[in-house]
């Protein structure tokens, strides 16, 4: 989807009726808050993902994007406002069903499961596609083998995917940074998700890597058919990968647009990089 | 970390074999140790699915280990149920009561859980006092002779019925960790936000933890009540939860063979050094024991053989 003028959320509503015709998006939050004690981390910020675009969440550190990943992951319930993924509601839903709902996600600082193998770590991923029951688990009955069997086999063309095949069986607290990283990515794809949120992919990585993670994401979009929620500080990849852009400041909408658009936005290049300075880009 | 892992392919075998040769030491005493031992192993591997699998330290294992036992003598007397079928039964019955205990305190973590867990070893004590004609109240019921199929086992048949049933647990126990089930566990233990966000549901993993926990628990419980040939409420003693927790400590948690050496040191220890004539001084010296233990060996009795290995290869 893409828009020739920079949209605001106040003329969103115009926006929908423009788009009525089109797909229902992937995601559409609706005036989010969320407040801890008297700091305000979210204030009504409105959002509405395109499915199948990339669209990248962008805004200077403590800004409330990964409160925002954070609302979506049902990990923190907003005061007020709505998130729909794919048409449903789903702010009433307990964490654990946000998978169930075609919802994965990769952290910030990185959640792996340190002691376990990378196998193993997607292999979890794959809990919710499989049916044996405790007894079945207990008493190796039929079904519980073929299930690992099937899941493992399903678990290693993933992690083959994102071109750790080597790694398949190493300890993750043993793999360096930017590998890690991409293991969480192959957990993550390992849900088959509609919608993938990235919390800083690229983080810690060197450019080598970025620029391979950046061809990942967008083989992954195709091959998935997936929409993806960027969260990056990496401008040369966010510009790349992004069919749209949102820009946050201190927890509220600051603009939306296409990756040029937000490259040329004076209230953006404020933000980013104080009053009085300009520059072409924002700061990484 | 897994609670069944790399062990020597020869280790298994080797003690099956030592097991089996026990029975040929003629006198009862050391069969009766064995047997003792062994129901504690049973018990040991159940904490240890609750403890090293999720990190939850419940103090409720007296709970389940005196309903087995009293389920067992209450369906094998008063029911005329079958040792095999009143074992299984009592041993489900644990589970049951388990589960609905953990309902109401899963959401509570650490110290929090175990002393509330403590709460249920009272109430259950308590129970059995005022069990009237049912449980015997203070001073307790016989327990069931150990029989199979009408036939009496004798003290050399009950040992094996014991090894057949510990084996029969350690191999679900080993199935379960090869599953979804017990990699979702180590999920929870890994990262529970990671573990939420990949669809683990954390409140039913924990629970069926404590379910199972509370199943091998109990059906340690209800081969104690036939071995002892009595039941009385001092099986509801928080001490035998102690002991439970202690030899999953002690021998090393998540680990198989840890809960085998913890069962063996926390209950064969002070049954030895009885029988080597230090009884007046076998308290102590076993106190000593366990609190040297833990501040050098911080991965428990386990960790010695696993240094050991490591060197050699």
């Amino acid at each position: 989807m893409t828009s020739s003028t920079d949209e605001s959320s106040a003329d969103k509503a115009s926006a929908d009726k423009v788009s009525a015709k089109s797909e229902i998006p992937a995601l559409a939050i609706d005036k989010l808050r969320l407040a801890f004690g008297g700091i305000v981390a979210v204030q009504d910020l409105s959002i509405s993902v395109a499915a199948g675009s990339v669209h990248a969440l962008i805004g200077p550190n403590g800004a409330g994007k990964t409160t925002v990943l954070n609302c979506i992951s049902r990990f923190y319930s907003p005061d007020t406002g709505s998130i729909r993924v794919a048409d449903r509601e789903i702010t009433k839903l307990a964490d654990y069903q946000i998978a169930g709902m075609g919802v994965a996600r990769t952290f910030q600082n990185l959640e792996l499961f340190g002691d376990l193998s990378v196998l193993d770590n997607v292999r979890i991923a794959r809990h919710r596609f499989q049916r044996a029951s405790l007894i079945e688990v207990l008493w190796n009955l039929p079904r519980k083998r073929r299930d690992d069997a099937e899941q493992q086999e399903r678990a290693a063309t993933i992690i083959e995917s994102v071109g750790l095949a080597a790694q398949m069986n190493a300890r993750v607290r043993d793999l360096p940074y930017g590998t890690q990283k991409l293991v969480e990515l192959a957990r993550a794809i390992a849900l088959e998700p509609k919608l993938l949120l990235l919390d800083e992919p690229a983080a810690g990585m060197n450019n080598r890597e970025i620029g391979k993670l950046g061809e990942l994401l967008v083989s992954l979009r195709q091959r998935l058919d997936a929409t993806m929620l960027l969260i990056e500080h990496n401008m040369a990849m966010v510009m790349a990968i992004s069919d749209r852009i949102t820009v946050m400041h201190n927890g509220a909408f600051l603009a939306e647009g296409t990756p040029s658009q937000i490259e040329s936005n004076d209230a953006v290049i404020t933000a980013y990089l104080g009053g009085g300075k300009r520059g072409r880009r924002a700061h990484g | 970390m897994a609670l069944v892992q790399r062990a020597p392919r020869w280790l298994l075998p080797l003690v099956v074999a030592v097991l089996l040769a026990l029975p040929l030491i003629p006198g009862g005493y050391i069969l009766y140790i064995a047997s003792l031992v062994l129901i504690y192993v049973l018990a040991s591997f159940g904490t240890n699915i609750l403890t090293g699998y999720t990190n939850l330290i419940s103090l409720a294992g007296a709970t389940f280990f005196g309903i087995g036992a009293y389920g067992a003598a209450i369906l094998t007397s008063k029911l005329g149920l079958p040792m095999p079928i009143a074992m299984v039964l009592a041993a489900l019955i644990a589970t049951a009561i388990g589960l609905l205990l953990a309902i109401p305190v899963l959401r509570l973590e650490e110290v929090f859980l175990a002393i509330a867990t403590l709460g249920f070893v009272m109430i259950f004590m308590e129970l059995a006092k005022q069990g009237g004609t049912l449980t015997g109240g203070e001073s307790g019921m016989p327990g069931p002779a150990p029989k199979l199929f009408g036939v009496a086992l004798g003290e050399r048949g009950f040992y094996l019925y014991i090894i057949v049933v510990l084996l029969a647990c350690l191999w679900m126990a080993r199935n379960l960790s090869d599953s979804r089930f017990g990699r979702g566990f180590l999920a929870l233990k890994g990262s529970e936000i990671a573990a939420r966000s990949l669809g683990l549901n954390a409140s039913r993993l924990k629970l069926t933890a404590f379910g199972l926990c509370a199943f091998y628990t109990g059906m340690a419980g209800t081969m104690f009540a036939p071995l002892v040939r009595f039941v009385d409420p001092s099986v509801f003693d928080i001490m035998v939860s102690i002991s439970f927790v202690s030899m999953v400590i002690i021998g090393g948690i998540g680990s198989v063979w840890g809960s085998v050496l913890g069962a063996v040191f926390v209950a064969g220890a002070p049954q030895v050094l009885t029988y080597i004539g230090l009884d007046n001084v076998q308290r102590s010296l076993y106190g000593v024991a366990m609190i040297l233990s833990l501040i050098f060996l911080p991965d428990g009795l386990v960790g010695l053989f696993r240094k050991r290995v490591d060197r050699i290869s």
